[in-house]
């Protein structure tokens, strides 16, 4: 019981934090009341929710000069929200379903599961939506403060009394409380609330008690291991069959690099897959698109009144992956640098300064062309641009622009080398010098590492190079897979099984990095010869990446299928098996149900049969969790050729 | 030297010497050094208050350790004590680290100046595991009136994407030499330490953009040898001396490769692995004054020898090999 209180509590309370300054003083009065309440009844996890009453009306003397952009200008109306129009009108059909028509008893379609990239406005829609529905009020699961385990080992080994009140839970314990708590009690605190309050507000107070609660639950427990993945996605199965009151759940849906991501994105998966075979409404989010998120970051400029010009905007806008949250953050960050353009004391403002009246000069002769070469020229100033978006950063395209328009200086002698060397060069070997700083420095600037800076070279060689420069292509693409060589004895010999940081001890794997890096970047300065007009060229991201994304995507679905034939059948099978057998079967299964047009795809019997085993035979061992764990393991780390030598 | 161990409770002036690195430590974000644009972000920051989020990623030595600690004294001046919580990766940092004293501390409550917040500073924040990362995000986002977090890491692709999306991203890069040995000069300045300045321009190699090796390596030479000349640098640090290594290149630009391998041989025996030479013998390269074709070759052939002795393959034969290889490309280059 205690424990599940604070929870709610700290929901409200959290939803403070969301309204503008000056938003009714309701929600401020309740505060000290909450505290007090909270503290009376509950343990350990009472006493940040009490606290936190303090520096939240502390905020609310705060100017709004002091906060962050993304706070400052978050979405409060409809309209403000840079999400799809579709997409929200989705949600909020679901909101007037369940919150209207709530006499009507359907259990299926309780939950709403919104899944998409960071930043993607998945929580912004949810609160704005919310905050229109007069009847409803949003709370949220917030994990409590837990006890350190070295305080409770301290506890345990000193025999304390204290050890007893403070017994150490785990972090999905603490969940599978929350939710039996939820399922069971379903009207929360809030009849509690109305009894005794009494004194001070408590005619405000009526109105608010009759609320309709929403629940939001976006922070949701981290597990690892096959074990309790199984254990937690079975806990919300139940819960989303069971649950009384609209539930949104929000999952944050990432491919991480290897050492961070593998774990948790099969965790997103499972998550996912079990709500939506628990009958939850599932709606995917997208990025948000470049032009959305330049809309919103022009909005912030005029309001601001700070001068970045409108290229560098849009860059930002461009590279931030569709993450808006990033690109505000980006812009602030953007925009400390101009607001002092005034006392231009430092060289960062100084190149701002530059640029604005450049701007104004060429703005004029409104010719497209000049207004393309002006931007070649703003990436050019941004030589030593610091700040830079998650994946793609400006420094980034930097660099790769210098390499690729491979600019040298044309009127000086080719460099014979007699003056240095004492032999002479063949003709066809002899270069300009370059007009630009050493490869090398460039890569360091490019803050990204030697393997992506390769994709992107060569995604991108082609369009710099003339009609007449096939041959070039191909010395550049010589030199191209010797650096993929190179790469590639790194990635063999540093991530074997079990050392996964081994790649940044290694010094020597460092310069075997830089070596590539500077045998690419060297080799296409070297081959290109014919470089094409100097002319406004767009440089891709490489398309190599979404392959590779695609294809980690597909594996790990493919393994959640797996494991649901491992589990029905008992039999042991790879995922070559799967993919040349099973999925076969399955699309003739689906015909065969009579179902045309593949609509029961195998994606569907694939889940169908992950849950199948753990309605109807209860949870299998912990053994059998273990062994197929293992099994996984085995599968990531052989190759497919192994796999076929060994059936 | 002697002395100062003995009783240390006299240590003052010369008798104690700290570690230079951090004697030196910039406490003004004025006095950070090189990465000009982003420190000149920093500085304004510093004076107008409201500090973003901030992840700063670089290779070590660059100044992200010592810039967010200058910027927290600039913000909060005497509140530091209380406004700031500075973990490690010394510390413990797990799940509930992050629940309990983080949120705590997010919490707290401290009286400080209108635009400045109270500032938790996360260190080596890559060595985070992702489950902690991912605790960190809501107290981040809920806490952002009062509380901003500040992370230093090597590479940013280590933070889980949900917290990059929350900060603004500030790069460092390496610092350039010039940079360094201003640096440098000014410690040997302050220092009295006797150089000359091939010794100084041996720190500055040896240390390759990271300023708190340079340090480190200085004053290793200074209190091993009292005198910072090429060799002694060379000695303390135990790298083969560029200036062999720099002989064995001109002779294999000049075709020469019995003197070359002559070169390579001494290094050889005194004792210098395969990979010690051919780490030295990229850097050379890499600044060696070379036609274009010529210095792509070389490194390629560079990259292919040292991922051979990667493999295990450290050889005196395989760094031979490299060698004709150089003569051959050079062979290849020229006219007949």
């Amino acid at each position: 019981m205690g424990k599940r209180k604070p929870a709610f509590v700290v929901v409200s309370d959290d939803e403070g934090t969301d309204e503008p300054p000056s938003s009714e003083p309701l929600i401020t009065e309740t505060k000290p009341f909450l505290t007090s309440q909270v503290g009376d009844s509950s343990l350990s996890c009472s006493i940040p929710t009490g606290k936190c009453g303090l520096p939240r009306r502390q905020s609310f003397t705060q100017s709004s000069d002091v906060q962050a952009w993304v706070d400052k200008y978050r979405p409060r109306e409809v309209s403000d929200l840079a999400v799809h129009a579709k997409k929200i009108a989705e949600v909020r059909e679901w909101m007037v379903n369940k919150l209207q028509r709530c006499d009507k008893p359907d259990h299926c379609g309780k939950v709403l599961l919104l899944v998409g990239p960071t930043g993607c406005g998945k929580t912004a829609v949810i609160s704005v939506l919310m905050s229109k529905f007069e009847g409803a009020e949003l709370c949220e699961w917030d994990p409590p403060v837990p006890t350190l385990w070295n305080e409770h080992l301290h506890h345990v080994n000193t025999g304390s009394e204290g050890y007893y009140d403070i017994p150490y839970v785990s972090k999905i314990q603490q969940f599978t409380e929350f939710l039996d708590g939820v399922t069971r009690y379903p009207l929360l605190p809030l009849p509690h609330e109305s009894q005794d309050k009494g004194n001070s507000t408590s005619f405000l107070r009526k109105t608010v008690v009759e609320k309709q609660k929403v629940l939001l639950i976006d922070d949701l427990p981290i597990v690892h291991g096959r074990e309790s993945i199984l254990k937690l996605c079975h806990r919300l199965y139940n819960f989303a069959l069971s649950v009384q009151f609209p539930t949104i759940v929000i999952v944050t849906d990432f491919l991480g690099n290897e050492e961070h991501g593998q774990g948790i994105s099969t965790l997103t998966t499972d998550i996912v897959h079990t709500f939506e075979s628990a009958g939850a409404k599932k709606i995917t989010f997208n990025p948000i698109t470049a032009i959305a998120v330049r809309k919103v970051l022009n909005r912030i400029m005029i309001a601001e009144k700070c001068t970045v010009s409108p290229e560098l905007v849009s860059f930002v806008a461009e590279s931030c992956g569709g993450d808006i949250r990033h690109a505000i953050n980006c812009l602030q960050f953007l925009c400390i640098g101009s607001k002092s353009i005034s006392c231009s004391w430092d060289p960062g403002g100084d190149i701002f300064l530059d640029k604005s009246k450049r701007k104004r000069g060429t703005g004029d002769n409104s010719s497209v062309k000049r207004k393309k070469l002006s931007q070649c020229k703003l990436l050019e100033k941004k030589c030593k641009s610091s700040i830079d978006c998650r994946d793609s950063s400006l420094s980034l395209f930097h660099a790769l622009g210098k390499v690729l328009h491979n600019k040298r200086i044309t009127e000086a002698d080719k460099i014979s080398g007699k003056n240095s060397i004492g032999f002479i060069l063949k003709e066809e070997l002899q270069r300009h010098p370059l007009n630009m700083e050493e490869p090398e420095t460039l890569i360091s600037q490019a803050h990204t590492d030697a393997a992506s800076f390769l994709c992107f070279l060569h995604e991108n060689v082609l369009e710099f190079v003339d009609e007449e420069g096939i041959e070039d292509v191909s010395v550049a693409l010589t030199y191209f897979s010797d650096a993929d060589c190179l790469l590639k004895s790194r990635k063999r010999s540093s991530s074997s099984f079990f050392s996964v940081h081994a790649s940044d001890e290694i010094d020597p794997a460092h310069i075997g990095e830089a070596v590539a890096g500077s045998v690419c970047a060297r080799g296409v300065l070297f081959a290109n010869t014919h470089p094409s007009k100097p002319r406004w060229l767009s440089i891709r991201s490489p398309s190599i990446r979404q392959v590779d994304r695609l294809m980690n995507e597909k594996k790990i679905e493919n393994y959640t299928k797996l494991l649901g034939v491992i589990q029905a059948s008992h039999t042991m099978c790879t995922h070559v098996v799967q993919v040349a057998e099973l999925e076969p079967l399955y699309k003739q299964l689906a015909y065969r149900k009579g179902q045309s047009n593949l609509t029961l795809t195998s994606k569907e019997i694939g889940s169908d049969l992950l849950f199948f085993p753990s309605q109807s035979l209860g949870i299998f061992s912990d053994m059998e969790a273990m062994d197929i764990s293992n099994e996984m393991h085995v599968d990531d780390m052989i190759s497919s050729e192994d796999e076929i030598e060994e059936w | 030297m002697a002395s100062a161990a003995s009783n240390p409770t006299t240590c003052s002036g010369k008798d104690y010497e700290l570690p230079w690195v951090e004697k030196y430590r910039p406490h003004k974000i004025a006095d950070i050094v090189g990465n000009e644009e982003a420190v000149s972000r920093l500085k304004v920051i510093a004076k107008d208050g409201n500090m973003p989020n901030l992840i700063f990623s670089g290779p070590p030595g660059t100044g992200k350790t010592t810039s967010i600690l200058a910027l927290a004294h600039e913000l909060l001046g005497a509140n530091f004590k209380e406004a700031v919580l500075e973990l490690n990766a010394s510390d413990d940092r797990g799940i509930d680290v992050v629940r309990s004293k983080i949120k705590m501390f997010a919490q707290k409550k401290v009286t400080l100046p209108l635009g400045r917040h109270k500032i938790i500073l996360l260190d080596e924040a890559d060595s985070m595991t992702s489950g902690a990362q991912q605790a960190l995000r809501r107290t981040m986002e809920i806490y952002s009136n009062t509380t901003r977090f500040a992370l230093a890491c090597n590479t940013s692709a280590k933070i889980i994407e949900p917290i990059q999306s929350r900060c603004a991203i500030v790069r460092f890069s390496r610092l350039s030499d010039r940079d360094i040995l201003d640096r440098l000069l000014k410690v040997v300045q302050t220092e009295n330490v006797p150089y000359v300045p091939e010794g100084l321009e041996a720190v500055v190699f040896t240390a390759d953009g990271d300023m708190r090796q340079a340090l480190n390596n200085l004053q290793a030479t200074y209190s091993g040898f009292h005198f910072v000349n090429q060799d002694n640098v060379f000695k303390v640090c135990d790298q083969p001396h560029p200036l062999h290594v720099i002989n064995i290149i001109r002779h294999t630009v000049g075709g020469n490769i019995d003197d070359a391998y002559a070169g390579l041989k001494q290094l050889y025996d005194l004792g210098y692995s395969a990979s010690d030479i051919i780490t030295t013998l990229f850097r050379v390269v890499k600044n060696y004054e070379m036609p274009e074709f010529v210095k792509l070759e070389y490194l390629k052939e560079i990259g292919f020898a040292h991922m051979r002795i990667a493999d295990g393959v450290g050889s005196i034969l395989q760094l031979s090999g490299l060698l004709a290889k150089l003569c051959m490309a050079r062979d290849k280059a020229i006219t007949v």
